[in-house]
């Protein structure tokens, strides 16, 4: 496992993150997904170890936080959300800073994607474009070659060419054996194109870990010729439409069809669904379950 | 290198600006020293006074300062945090990031202090300014002013890495306004500036006022650097 989180909370006063449980498996390209303030970036920090948690244990690449802080932090590549350190340095400076605490350092790569992202290695870091900025965090991150790269919505300001270039380094990055990548992000481009699985975290809690491909594949709309008489339950059935009946969502395809076709209900078409519409169909339906038993409780 | 030394050498050279304009404005404000006469303080003794206060924070505060801390906003900001948690992203531990600050700290003001009462000794202003010291009191003088920088560094680092950032922006001002009270006070006391008291201290107790102060300084700022330590072990 690239990562394992156990029973982990965080309590700050305005928000609660947990107890939740995460395994990310190695070699994988993972998206960490929800929406803003849902605690993606608290996440990567009780990762990185920049925060403790109050409860848990953090296992990273087989090392324990915090005991193991220092080796845990020299196999990661960090792009944090916001950067944080001296505006005043430029690129020449930060790569100097990298090159000290990162012992596997590749320079060429350093001076090949920051050539390709066109970025002036002498402009200090707060006069750098929004995309440049993130462009340079990227690729220090990248260039300190570890097997861990955690990457807080990475291409925020990115240009089509450069989402491109993005691409291509991650998939290089993800040839060697034993990587990993965490990408936070809300852009169902990324997530389409270069992403394994994806968890989905909401209002603090971990929903679940999905394969995308299996979600793409098991999740679809369905249209029904009549709508679905009540009292009847087929299985996998998410929702049915409330304005339109003989609209289905289902989380298994196979199941439900089969489940349709055996009692009789004509199907008119099956439709794909985009990642973003399942994301938030499983979040509705996630919410709506902690609701239900909150009022249950209550 | 030790990981704490390279932490504190990669950015160091940044501090020179501040030092230098440090000594420079403490060289052109030492024209105070003869300001303090008596008869001078007595007929003009506003002016005096407030010379007298600027030239000894000018004296004294520059060496609390590191560059990261030179940021003239008139508003609250949380850079300290924001430095801590950027070199927490690195493979650098807490502990290590904080043995650093306070290296840099005392690095400074053992630089800063040498070279500032070095250079008034050698341009002769001691003497010109009726002032004479002997190089063994010079030493002492070095030893005391250490002494008391570290001091005020104790409390104001203390303050900077465990309050937070908005709460340690004011207390940072009451703290400057309670070291120009305690400068008031001292020159309406005694009718002598920072400068005069360390000769003062410096002739009556000779080498061991240096080495005391010097010690005791060292001692508080120690202690004030574990206490971070532990602070941030067990909070953050």
């Amino acid at each position: 496992m690239a990562i394992q989180l156990e029973q982990i909370a965080k309590s700050f006063s305005s928000f609660h993150l947990g107890p939740l449980d995460l395994s990310l498996e190695t070699g994988y390209i993972h998206a960490i997904v929800g929406s803003n303030g849902a605690g993606k970036s608290t996440l990567f920090r009780i990762i990185l170890g920049q925060i403790t948690p109050d409860q848990g244990t953090v296992t990273v690449l087989g090392l324990n936080h915090p005991q193991e802080e220092k080796k845990i932090r020299e196999q990661i590549g960090y792009v944090p959300s916001e950067y944080l350190g001296p505006e005043r340095w430029n690129a020449r400076k930060l790569e100097k800073f990298y090159r000290l605490w990162y012992p596997h350092w590749d320079q060429q790569k350093f001076e090949s994607l920051i050539s390709q992202f066109e970025i002036n290695k002498t402009i200090a870091y707060q006069k750098l474009s929004t995309g440049n900025q993130r462009k340079l965090l990227f690729s220090l991150a990248v260039s300190c070659q570890t097997t861990l790269l955690l990457l807080d919505e990475p291409t925020n300001g990115y240009d089509f060419m450069s989402r491109q270039i993005f691409y291509d380094e991650l998939t290089d990055f993800m040839q060697a054996n034993g990587r990993t990548v965490v990408i936070a992000t809300h852009s169902t481009e990324e997530i389409n194109k270069i992403v394994d699985f994806i968890t989905l975290i909401d209002q603090g809690q971990i929903i679940g870990t999905f394969e995308k491909d299996s979600l793409t594949e098991q999740w679809k709309k369905i249209w029904l010729k009549n709508p679905i008489e009540k009292g009847n339950d087929f299985p996998a059935v998410v929702r049915v439409d409330q304005h339109q009946p003989n609209l289905l969502i289902t989380s298994n395809v196979q199941q439900t069809t089969a489940a349709l076709q055996a009692n009789g209900d004509a199907i008119l078409q099956v439709h794909s669904m985009s990642i973003e519409e399942i994301v938030m169909e499983i979040t509705e339906q996630h919410r709506l379950r902690n609701r239900t038993s909150l009022d249950e409780k209550k | 290198m030790n990981r704490i030394w390279r932490l504190v050498f990669f950015h160091f050279k940044d501090n020179i600006p501040i030092i230098v304009l440090s000594w420079t404005l403490c060289l052109l404000w030492t024209y105070n020293l003869i300001t303090y006469h008596e008869v001078i303080f007595k007929e003009k003794w506003f002016q005096a006074t407030l010379q007298s206060i600027v030239f000894s924070v000018l004296l004294l505060y520059p060496s609390v300062f590191r560059f990261q801390n030179f940021q003239l906003k008139l508003r609250w900001t949380d850079f300290y945090r924001k430095e801590i948690q950027f070199l927490n992203s690195f493979p650098i531990s807490t502990k290590e990031i904080i043995n650093s600050f306070y290296m840099e700290y005392w690095l400074l003001a053992n630089i800063y202090a040498t070279t500032i009462y070095v250079l008034l000794y050698t341009l002769g202003l001691f003497d010109l300014y009726q002032l004479p010291i002997s190089s063994s009191q010079l030493l002492n003088i070095i030893l005391i002013h250490i002494g008391i920088s570290l001091l005020m560094i104790s409390i104001s680092a203390y303050m900077q890495y465990t309050l937070s950032s908005k709460v340690f922006y004011y207390a940072s001002w009451v703290f400057l306004l309670l070291l120009y009270l305690i400068f008031l006070i001292t020159l309406l006391l005694t009718n002598k500036s920072i400068m005069q008291l360390f000769i003062d201290i410096s002739q009556q107790w000779k080498i061991f006022g240096g080495i005391t102060l010097f010690f005791i300084g060292n001692f508080i700022f120690w202690m004030s650097k574990e206490s971070v330590i532990k602070k941030y072990q067990s909070h953050f």
